[in-house]
Order: C-alpha cells, then structure tokens, then sequence
C-alpha cells in the first residue's frame, strides 16, 4: 500500500478495463464494501472492483471525495468558518450538477452504488427514478426504462382492476 | 477476421435488404475491415462516434484514407457501397452503443434490494401503477416493503360520503395486504381520521403487522384540524395481540389519537428505537416505566399527551439521540440519556433535569411566556455544553429590571437564536443581561415581535443609555428582525456594536420575520424612517470591516 506525504494511506482501485486509480483510504471507506475488505486486511496491493469500468469508477470516486467527512487540521479550520448548514446547502448544489448525466450513466452508477455500498450515492441516484416514476404516466415511465408494454390489452385490464385505487 | 465476415453480411442481408440488394462483396468489406481497423488503431476516432451517427465526419475521414491507399475514386458507387457497408458492419460487430436495446430495462435489472430501496422510497399507489408497464415489472412493486397508506392519497381524489371514504380505505388496505401475506413486511403506516368502523380493521391490521413480522409500526388516526375538547374516543391499542417476538422485533412505533395503556407489568420495547406519540393518553407512570426499559431509544417525540405530573425516566437511555416534547402539561422533566444531541421543549418553564447528558449541543426551546431572567435560571442547569439555542418566548417584565452578571453560563455557546414577543414594554436590561450569559457566541439571531403599537424614537437627537462595557470578542454576524427603532431597541443595538469588535455582518430588517396575525405591513415612509434612525445611532460606531444590511 501506498502512502504519500502527509501520511495519508493511500488505495489503489482497479476497473476490469486496467485503469488504475489511486485514492486516499478514507475516500475509499466511503464505499462500506471496500471498507469491509480494508478491515478484513484484504486490501494489500490493489483492489480490483469488478462490474464497474473506469468511466464509472472514476465517477463515484468523484463522488465519494467530495462527501469525505473533512477531518484533521483543515477540516477544523474550515468548519468554523463555514456554517454547516451552507456547508451542506454546497454539497447539494454539487450533488445537482454530478447526476447530469445521461440515463444509461445513471443507471450504471445506481449498479456501482449499490455494489460499493455507499449509501449518500445510491440514495442521490435512485432520487431521479423515484422522482420520474411518481410525477408521469405510464408510458412516459416506459420510455424512461426503455421497456415495452409487452401485455395484452385484456390482460393490462385485469392488472388495473386487481389495485384499480393506484390508477385513479 | 475471415470466419467473421460471412457473418456480417448475413446479418445486413438479414436487417437491411436494401442494402443487400446492392450485392456488396464479401471481398469489399473485408477491405473496408482492413482500412476502419487501422484508422482504429491510430485513434483516429473512438468507435462510439459511428454509433453516435457522426457519419459525417466519418465519411470523410475513410474517404481520405480510402484514398491515400491507393482505391480509385471512378468506381464511386463501389467506394459508397464500401462507406455505407463498413459504417453498417462496425455497428454491428461493436454492438448497438447508444441503441435503446442495449438500455433494455436497465432498471428491471438492477439487484433485488436496490429495487426495494427504490421501491419503498415510492408513495405506495406509484409503486402499484409500475404494475402495467410490462410483463416483468408486473409483481416489482412488491418488493417495496414499506406500506404506507394515507386516507388522503388512496382515496383522496373521490368526494365520499365519510362512511363510503372509510369503506373504500379499509378495502384498499385489505386488498393490498391480502397480496402481501405471507412476505415480510418491514413497515406498515396508516393515516386515516379514527371513527367507530374503523376499530375492528385497526385490530386486524396489528395482527398483520405481528404476522408479516413488521419492524415498523403507524397508527397516525388523529383529524386534520385541532381535535375539539373533551373528545376521548381513542383507538384502544391492542396490547393484548402483541406476542413476545413481535415486542421484541418492534424498532419504530409512532402513534397518534391512541389510548395506550400497556399491560401490568409491561416491560417496554427492547430493540425500539423511535417513538412518536402525539395526543395519545397514556398515564404518567406506565409511560415513565416503559421507557425506563426502551433502553435502545434513539428518537423519542410526545406531543400533547396530557400527562399532568411529571415525567422522569430514571432508567438510562444511553442511546437517546433527539428528545421533543411539546405542550404535555408536566410539572417536572427528568431524563437519564448520555448521549442525548438534541432537545426540543415547548410548554411552561417546569424545571428539567438533563444534568447527565453532556453532550447536549443543541436545543430549541419555547416557552409560553416567561421572563428572561427566570428562563436563564432554569435552563441555565440543562443546556450547560449547548451550542446552539433557539429560544421562543413572550418575555414577560421583571419584577425589578436590572443589569444582572451571571457568571459565564453558557460558555461552549456559538448560536444564539431569540425569537421574542413582547406583550409590554421592551426590556433593554433583561435582554442584555441574557446575551451576556453567552459570552462566546458568535451568532446572535433576535426576531422581535410587538402585538401593540411601539414608538420609534425622534428623529431629533434623542440621547439614549450607555450600559457599561462588556465585549463579545467573537461575535462576527448579528441578525435583527422587527427592528421598529423604539428607544430599547436602538439602545441595545449601539450597545451590541459598540461591544462587538470583530463584527462582520449585521443586518437590521423592520419587518418581522414571524409575523402575528393581523399585523399590516408597514408603510414605505416609516421604514424610511427606521432605517434612517439606525443609520444615525450607529455611526462611528460601526467599523469598517463590517457590512450593514438595511432591510
């Protein structure tokens, strides 16, 4: 394991397609998979994260060093001068602009979320699938998922009939 | 390369006959493979740009490049039909990349327990409607584990007649559960008006609950508007149905317009770890000693459960995070929580004792009316490590106003938050003497309030009272709202400014930030005059450094 000045320990992360990306072990503890393996000393050299390519990954750990809790020196000095509450108003502004991405990114880093267990992720991208399938009909929601309606007339009928309440 | 191109052109022959109609050459296109894998290879472009449809670009490129080796620009139709059938045979091998078959439903395939997340973050009735989108999403929805049924919403947009609208929500909650027997469920919630015909269904609902082995139980039955006097018609909570497992199991309990009377000898919910009770009744000492055994209670909120005594839980609530409570006519508070965060407070100035919990560091307190120097006297025991306080009270006179000097009471204090009313006079003393309990804030926040008419003072020079010194050396932004420039009001603000050196921001707003019933606003020409007066009283006196803000 890596470690640079300021005697920070160092991870590297690896994706399937060889990119190598070499983090701070508190950005990666983010993610409660990693920090499992980090914990169960899995974490020698690198840590391959399968299922999860480098644009993505590069993503997350985009992510996951922004909402790194800021601790140490810096950390101190800047919560006193900063509110905690606008501290948090900036990280949502951030949050907002990160999740601009197309669908298929989306969905992709709901997977990586979830795989990597981070849960302020998971929750910022799943917002967006939750908020589009409360506010549109039916067919607006199935061109979200890009799925097709795939049921006989009579029989979408009978589901509608069976919670007739939830299409009023 | 060879074996794969027969392949290829099977496969255009099979989606694109126009194409095929042109007879392309296998030889052609083998070409073509040649020529696109070396552009590759330089990195000429990224393959995704042909998926992308950027033939444009692309066209040209291949054309240079088919040029610059040597293929003879008269057979023009050749050369198009190697263009068209290249561009076709490497979307193809690559794979359609942005082509919605690819996006199929990603969401459908997304781990079971991500869809549940998704799924109970849904209100219930949009988890239902995913039903009919397709053939696969038909039972998705019931991975939600959270049933949450709110009157409003599941029959909400039909006028019923009350019996018909109680009818229709018992039968939509039966027919969903009817579905989910058998399947866990993590969390049931109800939300409808109590009436009589509902009893019997609530009673059913709890042995849901108990067999669907619920970690989460709502029974919220209170009615929208404030419930008339004297009305006790209560849903009786079936204690009796509860078996020991599903005690135990219990994580979050929140209960409203429910008559709670645990069994002799009840020994509290082990693994709870919320409960919310808002007008339940319940007798003051079965609730003391449950709680005394809920020792894993994180959350604890009971609002307007009339227990006219006191309420002091000795046995310890090490994980007790935030405490509220909220017009319950109790005579004396007493909590054993450590760990205890934040606490909430609305009623009389009763005394409370929280003199364990040490880590309290935030609390936001409201009191019916009281004075200044009483309330520093009572909270001054309970908020001893508090950091930041919003107090909420209508300041009541004191008996003899003065300049007192409490020692330092407040001292890990940084946030200072008084909302005020003042019913009479303005006490420029009280106030004063409040903030200097303070002495390290570094916020002070002070939203006014006056029911009656105040005068602002003359615009002629009208000497004002000079309190003698005492620095707030931390202070950097004070706010004011309901500035109306009465002669106490200009007062403290000199004193404040004059006593603050490291000020950075102050802002004085005339209006009132929370504002009573049938106030009118002000007209232009008087908060003119306001701002006027604030500027003349806190010349020279304000530094450099800070920015005024007249609102």
């Amino acid at each position: 394991m890596a470690t640079r000045e300021a005697g920070k320990k160092m991870i590297m992360l690896k994706s399937p397609d060889g990119m190598e990306f070499e983090v701070e072990e508190a950005v990666a503890m983010e993610s409660q998979t990693i920090r499992k393996m980090i914990e169960d000393d899995c974490a020698d050299t690198a840590i391959l994260i399968p299922n999860i390519n480098s644009k993505i990954l590069s993503r997350v750990i985009e992510y996951c060093n922004k909402h790194v809790p800021t601790t140490g020196a810096t950390g101190a000095a800047a919560s006193d001068t900063v509110a905690p509450a606008a501290l948090a108003e900036d990280l949502k502004i951030w949050d907002a602009e990160f999740i601009k991405v197309n669908r298929a990114t989306r969905f992709n880093l709901i997977q990586a979320a979830s795989y990597l267990n981070i849960k302020g992720l998971l929750d910022l991208t799943s917002q967006t699938t939750i908020d589009t399938i409360s506010d549109n009909s039916l067919e607006e929601i199935r061109s979200f998922l890009s799925t097709k309606n795939d049921y006989l007339p009579e029989e979408e009928q009978t589901i509608r009939r069976e919670n007739q309440w939830a299409f009023q | 390369m060879g074996n794969f191109v027969p392949g290829i052109v099977s496969r255009v022959d099979h989606c694109h006959p126009r194409i095929s109609s042109h007879q392309i050459e296998p030889l052609t296109i083998l070409a073509f493979r040649a020529i696109s894998e070396h552009i590759r290879r330089c990195k000429v472009f990224d393959r995704k740009l042909i998926a992308n449809g950027r033939f444009q670009l692309l066209s040209i490129l291949l054309c240079g490049v088919i040029h610059a080796k040597g293929i003879t620009w008269e057979d023009r139709c050749k050369l198009c039909c190697i263009l068209i059938c290249g561009v076709i045979s490497d979307y193809i091998h690559h794979g359609p990349i942005d082509a919605k078959e690819s996006a199929i439903d990603l969401l459908g395939d997304l781990p079971e327990d991500v869809l549940c997340t998704i799924f109970s973050k849904l209100p219930l009735e949009e988890a239902v409607r995913t039903s009919a989108v397709s053939r696969k999403w038909r039972y998705l929805w019931m991975l939600c584990s959270k049933l949450s049924f709110d009157g409003n919403t599941v029959c909400g947009k039909n006028n019923y007649e009350k019996r018909m609208y109680t009818l229709m929500f018992t039968r939509i909650v039966d027919r969903v559960l009817e579905q989910y027997r058998g399947k866990l469920v993590e969390e049931l919630a109800i939300k409808i008006e109590l009436n009589w015909m509902l009893v019997e269904h609530l009673d059913n609902w709890v042995r849901f609950a108990v067999s669907s082995r619920t970690k989460a139980l709502v029974f919220d039955l209170a009615r929208e508007q404030r419930q008339p006097p004297g009305c006790h018609d209560r849903y009786k909570f079936p204690f009796e149905l509860l078996d020991e497992d599903s005690i135990c199991r219990l994580q979050k309990l929140h209960l409203s317009f429910v008559d709670f009377q645990p069994p002799m000898h009840f020994s509290g919910f082990p693994n709870l770890r919320k409960l919310d009770l808002s007008i339940v009744s319940v007798n003051g000492k079965d609730i003391q000693h449950m709680l005394s055994n809920c020792c894993n209670l994180e959350w604890l909120s009971i609002v307007r459960c009339h227990l006219n005594g006191e309420l002091e839980v000795n046995g310890p609530l090490p994980h007790l995070l935030y405490l509220k409570i909220a017009s319950c006519r109790l005579t004396n508070i007493a909590f054993h929580a450590v760990n205890l965060a934040t606490f909430e407070y609305r009623g009389l100035a009763v005394p409370i004792d929280l003199s364990k919990s040490s880590e309290l560091k935030c609390a936001n307190i409201w009191y019916y009316g009281d004075t200044l120097e009483h309330t520093i006297t009572v909270l001054a025991n309970v908020l001893i490590n508090v950091q930041h306080l919003t107090l909420d009270t209508a300041c009541e006179p004191p008996k003899i106003p003065c300049l007192m000097h409490y020692r330092c009471k407040f001292s890990q204090m940084t946030y200072l938050q008084l909302r005020l009313v003042y019913m009479e006079e303005f006490n420029i003393l009280s106030l004063v003497s409040f903030v200097r309990s303070a002495p390290f804030i570094k916020k002070l926040e002070l939203d006014f309030r006056f029911p009656s008419y105040v005068h602002s003072v003359q615009e002629s020079d009208e000497p004002i009272r000079k309190l003698p010194e005492r620095l707030f050396n931390n202070l950097k932004s004070l706010y004011i709202t309901g500035f109306k420039a009465c002669i106490g009001q200009v007062e403290f603000l000199s004193h404040m400014v004059e006593n603050s050196p490291a000020l950075e921001i102050l802002s004085i707003d005339h209006s009132d930030k929370y504002p009573l019933e049938g106030h009118e606003q002000d007209t232009k020409m008087v908060v003119d005059a306001v701002h006027r007066i604030a500027r003349r009283y806190l010349e020279g006196k304000i530094s450099s450094k800070c920015t005024l803000i007249l609102l």
